[in-house]
């Protein structure tokens, strides 16, 4: 069994940036890692790169490699724990939609083969709604829409999901709800953007769960360190928890 | 999609400046009363639709339409969900002795599921219980049981779990996995002793789970088994878990199998993925047991509805309505 077969391609999605897209690959991957499963982690933000960032690696290889240099997608890989690899992108190297002819096609591909060795592969896109965000996620097996309570927030993840559902680009979305108040209010908003699909979409995206805003998040991202590192039984990493099981129930 | 927010007074004055910003098309995406008490907050969203219907589920002709009677409407209902003959009756003549009058179908419904089956959630919210999950292969007990330990989990009390579902490929992996990302130990109980020996340890002040594995209801040496585990200690529930959809008659064969075994209450898994729910009442009807909850594979908020008369009436009447998400 590898990841592609599986339906174990996860593409993660919010429209808009800053509400904790990358934070949230990074913690669902690490924690399934932990159970055992090999798990790779692309960080599709290719330009504007985060996940090493947020690890505080200092990858030898990044991903810019395959574009300028000749490398492929396995020699790019950077093992973080046991059994989670990440592929980092590089900051400043422009984005998907600058790079050279056929590069997409081919990064495409290399990550749906490179899929097979492993369990499970997060793609944690670029915040935006465009094109060249939306193409990674054409290979993913299933998609999760991270949203917040912030109107902004909503009404990106909403047009992400419309994008995305319009062209049938992935088999299934889910929408996580990060950031709230509390489970019920996180319910709440959850609710709002369910009612906006179900009415003008016809569609309805299950809620896969709620984190709840929890100061070890940031501590963790400020000394750049997994949550799952440095508090594994904190709020927010309970309730991420909650939601690998959910991925990894077959 | 346009999304405003609007403070007004009243509803009405909310509903008022939301057509004159948004138009007539817009929706109300939330609403709460203001802190105050005073007015409320109400959150509009609208866009253009192509009124196009997507994928929706096959709509049935309304029962109340076609049949002229209340116990006809039943009947044709109970048909539909292909309960088995023998509840059917029994249920009929439940109506019957109600005398429903027939003002609208929910309502008799309601009345007549409320006064043909029991309802006792599980004690989930007290300090210590032992709920033993039994059921066939394949209904989703470990599922359950991960579902029950990550919700006490996040209510910051830690669950003890168990399992004796020692024989089944991957049967301790599965939990094991969901344990480690709660971060939780997994006991393996590989017999009797062993299942003993931990529920002394932790009893009787914990809130104890126990995973078990799938019982083929035809094999007499399975049944054993499992029935002699149960006996262990008079602690332990057996809480049936049967998934929704399933054959009625097969939903039969299995209740009678597990009312021995002291089993009363009974969870239904994956009520989302099932319209026809008739195996879910004759299993209910012919093992006397009491409903507890409903879990719907999606969801992970209020990850178990309690079961009641009006949502089992709900699930009942929702081949009608389509759209409509329950649970």
């Amino acid at each position: 069994m590898n990841a592609r077969q599986a339906g174990n391609i996860i593409a993660i999605a919010s429209g808009k940036g800053g509400v904790g897209k990358t934070w949230l690959a990074i913690t669902l991957a690490h924690l399934i890692a932990r159970t055992g499963r090999k798990v790779l982690l692309f960080d599709g933000d290719i330009g504007l790169a985060n996940v090493d960032v947020q690890l505080g690696l200092t990858p030898e290889h990044d991903v810019s490699e395959m574009f300028y240099a000749k490398a492929t997608l396995k020699d790019v890989i950077t093992n973080y724990a046991p059994n989670f690899d990440i592929v980092a992108g590089r900051s400043g190297s422009g984005n998907l939609a600058t790079l050279p002819e056929g590069m997409l096609t081919s990064l495409k591909e290399q990550l749906t083969q490179t899929a097979r060795n492993y369990d499970f592969l997060f793609i944690d896109l670029g915040a935006g709604v465009e094109e060249h965000v939306r193409t990674l996620a054409t290979i993913a097996t299933r998609c999760i829409v991270v949203a917040t309570d912030e109107p902004t927030s909503l009404t990106d993840a909403y047009a992400f999901i419309k994008l995305c559902a319009t062209a049938k680009l992935v088999p299934a979305m889910d929408v996580v709800i990060n950031q709230s108040a509390s489970l019920k209010e996180g319910e709440k908003t959850y609710n709002s953007l369910h009612k906006a699909c179900v009415n003008f979409l016809k569609l309805s995206l299950p809620c896969l769960g709620v984190i709840r805003k929890d100061g070890k998040v940031k501590e963790s991202i400020k000394t750049q360190t997994s949550l799952i590192t440095l508090a594994p039984h904190c709020t927010a990493a309970t309730d991420a928890a909650t939601i690998a099981i959910k991925l990894m129930q077959k | 999609m346009r999304l405003r927010t609007f403070s007004a007074p009243d509803m009405n004055a909310a509903m008022q400046m939301i057509r004159e910003t948004l138009g007539s098309e817009a929706i109300i995406i939330a609403s709460t009363r203001a802190a105050s008490g005073k007015g409320v907050t109400v959150t509009a969203a609208a866009e253009q639709t192509d009124g196009q219907d997507t994928d929706r589920l096959p709509t049935l002709p309304d029962a109340s339409m076609t049949q002229e009677t209340v116990l006809d409407k039943i009947e044709a209902m109970l048909r539909f969900h292909s309960t088995q003959d023998h509840v059917v009756s029994q249920l009929l003549a439940t109506a019957k002795m109600l005398a429903l009058r027939g003002s609208s179908i929910r309502t008799d419904m309601t009345r007549l599921m409320a006064a043909s089956f029991q309802y006792a959630p599980l004690p989930l919210d007290q300090d210590s219980y032992t709920l033993m999950l039994v059921g066939p292969p394949g209904t989703g007990k470990t599922m359950t049981v991960a579902k029950m330990a990550s919700q006490a989990v996040m209510e910051k009390k830690k669950p003890v779990v168990i399992t004796t579902d020692n024989k089944r490929a991957g049967g301790v992996e599965q939990l094991s996995a969901f344990t480690t990302i709660l971060g939780l130990p997994l006991h393996i109980a590989d017999n009797r002793g062993e299942l003993w020996r931990l529920l002394k340890e932790h009893a009787p002040h914990s809130r104890i789970l126990i995973d078990t594995g799938g019982v083929n209801p035809y094999n007499a040496t399975d049944v054993r088994e499992l029935a002699e585990y149960i006996k262990l200690d008079r602690s332990i529930e057996p809480v049936l878990v049967s998934a929704a959809g399933s054959d009625s008659a097969e939903a039969d064969d299995m209740a009678r199998t597990f009312l021995p075994m002291g089993v009363r209450r009974v969870l239904i898994t994956r009520i989302d993925a099932a319209r026809r729910y008739g195996s879910v009442l004759t299993a209910a009807y012919s093992g006397k047991f009491a409903f507890c909850h409903a879990s719907n594979s999606s969801r992970i908020i209020g990850e178990f509805s309690t079961l009641n008369p009006a949502l089992l009436t709900e699930l009942l009447l929702r081949y009608q309505t389509p759209q409509k998400d329950i649970v």
